[in-house]
């Protein structure tokens, strides 16, 4: 948008400088009494006139464009919520109910590591969503690993639950994965909560 | 003895930037397997990583080959550490 909003200001600073000239023709023409200027003021009209029309056209192009843009623009959020949504209903469906009853309330969930039995806590967040905890369940390092391709958070959040709780997944997830820092736990609310 | 599956549709969730596509078949129907199967070598050779259950309520496992009295499962694309 920005782009098609600089030529058209270019557009018309062209056509203002172009009609310039003829305009100040014109009135020097009124000024001296010359009938050259003023018949070269007055042929000048109807191009003015086609500029007008061009002008238009190009008005209503770019009305045009930018309803398009803005049709596109909520086209593709409503296309986001409702793959957000649908990501939420699989992810729901996953987990057991002690899972579904720990995120309806906390936006967490906890995983139990299906080959080492270490717990893991899995947040609404875009990166490094995964914490490790230890036995007095204080987060020891954070984990950022997930599903190729631009899928949503939710199925983000499947995805790794699904690796973590079998003894194979766990193991190639864990391969897979970066480590970072744990967060503090103001950190980690703010983090979720922008995620929502 | 396991249990006789109550259902006999097998349902396979496919995650994408669409939230999932779903492609369900009756265990019946051998065209129907014939084609689950087809997506699901495609997916896992493409790195998709395979989930799935004999019931909805289980704990989903890892598969490596497409089993067809599988009642629910799930395909992940592949994982990359951020």
């Amino acid at each position: 948008m920005p782009t098609l909003n600089a030529a058209w200001r270019a557009l018309r600073r062209f056509f203002c400088r172009t009609d310039a000239p003829a305009a100040a023709a014109a009135n020097q023409g009124g000024a001296d009494g010359g009938a050259p200027a003023r018949s070269e003021a007055l042929a000048s009209v109807p191009a003015g006139g086609r500029l007008h029309g061009f002008y238009e056209r190009m008005l209503e192009q770019v009305l045009e464009a930018q309803r398009n843009n803005e049709l596109m623009r909520f086209d593709e959020i409503r296309r986001d919520r409702r793959a957000k949504r649908r990501a939420l209903t699989l992810l729901m469906r996953l987990m057991n109910p002690e899972q579904r009853e720990e995120f309806r309330t906390f936006r967490h969930f906890h995983v139990i590591g299906g080959g080492s039995g270490i717990r893991y806590r899995i947040r609404v967040a875009p990166f490094a969503n995964v914490d490790v905890l230890r036995h007095d369940g204080k987060v020891r390092h954070r984990l950022c690993a997930f599903p190729a391709g631009d899928v949503p958070v939710y199925d983000v959040m499947a995805a790794q639950m699904l690796h973590l709780q079998d003894p194979i997944g766990e193991q190639r997830f864990l391969q897979r994965a970066n480590i970072h820092p744990a967060l503090t736990e103001e950190r980690v609310r703010s983090n979720s909560m922008w995620a929502a | 003895m396991d249990k006789a599956s109550q259902s006999l549709i097998g349902e396979m969730s496919i995650m994408d930037r669409s939230g999932h596509k779903e492609l369900k078949w009756n265990m019946d129907n051998l065209e129907e397997i014939a084609v689950a199967k087809q997506t699901f070598d495609t997916l896992t050779r493409s790195g998709y990583s395979a989930f799935a259950s004999k019931t909805r309520a289980e704990a989903k496992h890892t598969i490596r080959e497409f089993d067809p009295t599988m009642e629910e499962m799930v395909m992940v694309p592949r994982t990359v550490g951020g």
